[in-house]
């Protein structure tokens, strides 16, 4: 992947010193080595750096900084705390990033109302830390929630573990206000949690920021329920862990989260610093937490127990405490972590199956690892269907990087065979941009770009993410296609 | 609208659909338009060709399921063709392992709810009006009181198969439980009236039905905090819905009056026990009345001919507020405190037909109640007569980013012209 050249003070005054005048010398970076950070995100199969970066501070800088970039034709792309895993804030063709994590504010918390109104690079969990002593959290919990942000959640419709009982973003989000690549302000939605008109709200969370620059959040609080039991389920077989997840959704059970650890990741956990006390030679465990009345939990647990049973569960661990509770999503949370064991880079791949056919894909997945001679590990949302085949490696090794993106494509083509679909929750990027039309149609397709097109006509917002860049889209569209030629 | 441009249309839909298309004689008048001929597809392709045919002929349409909600909207301009969804019926796949099934868009809600009931699962669109199709019910996008434990009409789509007024099939979303793979294009057509593209068909969530469901009805007296209980009660961990309406021990209103609180806990039995309990406590329960929930919610459905039925939305602090703003002589209410709605019934006052002095005050009233309590307004039904040039989707804002939208999606006009926010 190419590296773009960066905008260089001699060859762009009058935009660098336009965007400086506009956020401060201090929040306006065009060295080599500060591009450098942000040429990618969680993402690191390629590298693009952007020509510059700007941290406003509040939405009338991002106002100005828009209608600058608009001014000089030079598209921009917005980012949080880049750890989304997709390449959505990727710059493409020397974009300027435009990076809102400075606008960190609280603004409103209206905890009888039960909403909070945030700018977009609040922190995830900083928002949940702030009401806990209201009783309240805010429900979506991806696992980079100590570092990512509700601005970058809103753009990918971020998931997480408690996404099987709780819903996404998009279940959570009310209202927003949003700067167009016009450089206009609107505001989406209403707190009240219906607006007349289509649902633009509902349209613009999961956009990758591809439809304009979030600047203001509201978003819906949920109480914290009085009770939470965690349990932890042995496998010799992760088959059997994802039959017993099948079991439980069949039963009409809701559990808050069903998350499988397989064999290797257990390893891997175990020898790092996040050991849990896993048994090695297990062959999966699941987590299964339950949340809600304290009178109905011992119910629960009871028909939870009697379903693992039937799987042949080699042994259920139920947390005693707080502290045991924490042991075991460690393991999950940890998983990441510890797979830097195993190799310098890590792939987290992401694509979503209808939850019974969970035991054949992962079977078959394991088998393309295999054929690929890829060290391949899986930690996931079982509950949701939605799985993560971790694939370590090297990326100074081309050739083994050239497998890794192959037994990817290959995974893909399964799930999508089955009926699943390409992600679940990391957003399609720039990474999976051009395996679009493994799912859909080129009708389908247009109708997305009728989407985009109503919002960012000419393109100038996050190009080249989500929709493929056909000939017939490029040459209908030369200013997409230019901007990376413009000169500054 | 010519003679001559109906039979030309006529003709490019029956060489489409052949007796699928006919003549309405006499002439159908529905939601203000007046319809002249009708064309009811019998699958996607038909559909496509048909929308293809329209589109070529610049001949708008009126979309219909089941023909329950016309009277919803702003009235269609000029429209002389009825498109209707009824033939697109019928379950495609119905996964009950995974809790989610495919149906067509003019299924009917109430064969579609049993069908899953044999399996354990419940569908978890229960909007006021039971006798609407699969694609009416998402193109309205109303729920009924249950919204608090079933969750809004949007939650419960996961994909999407339409037709849009060229012609063109676009899928959206798939049949499982959680993905971002591109935009999310069903929040754009659920809850557009048809004024996007046809719903052809939908993946639908399910939810397990409940182990068990607790009704619990008490008349509050107002003095006593009847909203902050019902809030309170919506909140409790198993509530599936909240209604609150005027009591029946006084018939009058007013600030000693009592309303009747109406909750509904549903789960597994300790929560559900619990709940209720926690609801009675120190309260005595009155005899429910027959139907329950399902009783409130036929109640914000009921149409009512020659008045006005309007549906307030407000943060839930505010329900309280907005009742006091609305109530008054020939005026029903109806609260659901969390999402909190205000669904009000107001009377004709007059017996002649032409005066809509009462009319003008009640749209007043409405009016000043929006913009003091922060209030969106949807009138839901107007007198057919009523005078005056009157959008049904109060301040709808972004018109520009409404109309950017459906210029790309509908660039001729011709699905359901007129009838959404901005006359859109």
């Amino acid at each position: 992947m190419s590296e773009s050249q960066p905008l260089s003070a001699s060859t762009t005054p009058s935009l660098l010193d336009r965007l400086a005048a506009i956020v401060g010398e201090d929040n306006c970076l065009s060295r080599p080595e500060e591009l450098y950070t942000y040429g990618c995100d969680g993402l690191t199969l390629g590298s693009h750096a952007p020509s510059a970066v700007v941290l406003p501070a509040d939405r009338d800088q991002v106002v100005a900084v828009v209608a600058a970039c608009r001014k000089f034709e030079r598209s921009f792309v917005p980012r949080g705390a880049g750890t989304g895993l997709s390449g959505g804030a990727v710059p493409m063709d020397g974009a300027v990033v435009i990076g809102l994590s400075r606008m960190v504010k609280i603004v409103e918390i209206d905890a009888e109302n039960r909403i909070a109104v945030v700018q977009p690079g609040v922190v995830n969990a900083h928002l949940s830390e702030a009401i806990a002593h209201m009783g309240l959290f805010y429900a979506p919990d991806p696992s980079s929630q100590q570092a990512c942000t509700i601005g970058g959640n809103v753009a990918e419709n971020s998931g997480g573990p408690h996404t099987l009982k709780y819903g996404t973003t998009t279940n959570h989000v009310l209202s927003v206000e949003m700067v167009l690549p016009d450089a206009s302000v609107v505001r989406l939605g209403s707190a009240a949690g219906f607006a007349p008109g289509y649902d633009l709200v509902g349209a613009v969370v999961g956009s990758e920021g591809t439809l304009g620059i979030v600047t203001e959040v509201t978003v819906r609080l949920v109480e914290i329920p009085e009770a939470v039991e965690t349990m932890l389920a042995i496998f010799d077989d992760v088959s059997d862990a994802c039959r017993l997840v099948g079991g439980i959704i069949r039963s009409g059970m809701v559990p808050a989260a069903l998350e499988v650890v397989d064999r290797r990741t257990i390893r891997a956990v175990e020898a790092s610093v996040y050991a849990a006390g896993l048994p090695t030679d297990a062959g999966a465990v699941l987590i299964i937490e339950l949340d809600g009345a304290a009178c109905e939990m011992q119910g629960l647990t009871d028909r939870i127990r009697e379903l693992a049973a039937r799987e042949g569960v080699r042994e259920l661990r139920v947390a005693r405490d707080a502290e045991e509770r924490a042991l075991f999503w460690r393991a999950r949370k940890g998983a990441f972590g510890a797979m830097g064991r195993l190799a310098p880079d890590l792939y987290v791949h992401d694509a979503v199956v209808p939850r019974a056919s969970l035991p054949e894909v992962l079977e078959e997945i394991c088998a393309i690892g295999d054929r690929y001679h890829l060290t391949l590990s899986n930690v996931f949302h079982a509950g949701d269907g939605n799985l993560h085949p971790n694939i370590s490696f090297d990326r100074r090794n081309s050739e083994e990087l050239a497998r890794v993106v192959a037994a990817g494509r290959e995974m893909l083509e399964l799930c999508v065979r089955v009926g699943g679909v390409l992600t679940g929750e990391h957003g399609v990027g720039m990474e999976k941009r051009d395996y679009m039309g493994l799912l859909f149609t080129p009708e389908d397709l247009e109708a997305m770009r009728k989407l985009r097109d109503a919002f960012n006509p000419d393109g100038i917002c996050n190009p080249g993410k989500v929709i493929p860049m056909t000939r017939a889209c490029t040459e209908a569209n030369p200013r997409a296609r230019g901007y990376d030629e413009v000169p500054l | 609208m010519g003679v001559s441009k109906n039979s030309s249309c006529l003709e490019a839909l029956r060489a489409v659909v052949g007796d699928g298309a006919f003549a309405l004689e006499p002439a159908r008048v529905v939601a203000g338009g007046r319809l002249v001929t009708e064309v009811a597809p019998k699958n996607a392709e038909e559909l496509s060709a048909c929308l293809r045919a329209l589109t070529a002929e610049g001949e708008a349409v009126l979309v219909e399921g089941a023909g329950t909600q016309m009277n919803y909207g702003n009235p269609v301009e000029g429209a002389a063709t009825l498109l209707s969804c009824r033939h697109l019926s019928g379950v495609v796949e119905f996964d009950s392992a995974d809790g989610v099934i495919q149906a067509g868009a003019g299924t009917p809600l109430r064969e579609l709810a049993k069908v899953v009931a044999t399996e354990g699962w419940l569908l978890p669109l229960d909007p006021p009006d039971r006798g609407g199709s699969l694609g009416g019910t998402l193109a309205t996008a109303v729920s009924g009181p249950r919204e608090r434990g079933l969750g809004p009409v949007r939650d419960a789509v996961l994909g999407l198969d339409t037709v849009l007024a060229s012609g063109d099939r676009a899928r959206c979303g798939a049949r499982v439980v959680k993905n971002v793979t591109g935009y999310d294009m069903a929040k754009l057509y659920v809850g557009s009236l048809g004024t996007l593209g046809v719903i052809e068909k939908a993946w639908l969530r399910l939810k397990p039905v409940p182990a068990s469901c607790r009704v619990v009805e008490l008349e509050v007296p107002r003095t006593e905090g009847a909203f902050e209980l019902a809030l309170a009660a919506a909140r409790r961990g198993s509530a599936r819905g909240v209604g609150l309406r005027a009591g029946d021990a006084n018939s009058l209103e007013g600030p000693g009056g009592s309303l009747r609180l109406v909750a509904e806990f549903a789960g597994e039995a300790p929560a559900t026990e619990a709940d209720a309990g926690w609801l009675l406590r120190g309260r005595t329960a009155c005899a429910p009345a027959e139907g329950g929930m399902d009783a409130v919610r036929d109640l914000q459905g009921r149409p009512l001919p020659g008045g006005l039925r309007a549906r307030v939305h407000v943060l839930p602090l505010r329900l309280a507020e907005a009742w006091q703003c609305l109530e008054g002589p020939g005026v029903e209410l109806l609260a659901y405190p969390e999402p909190a709605v205000l669904h009000a019934r107001f009377v004709p006052r007059s017996d002649g037909a032409e005066d809509f002095v009462w009319l003008d005050e009640v749209l007043g009233r409405l009016d000043a109640m929006r913009h003091s309590l922060g209030a969106e307004v949807v009138i839901d039904e107007l007198p057919e007569a009523a005078p005056g040039d009157h959008d049904v989707f109060w301040g709808a804002a972004n018109l520009g980013l409404m109309r950017a939208l459906k210029d790309r999606f509908d660039p001729s006009r011709i699905l359901n012209p007129g009838r959404f926010a901005g006359r859109i």
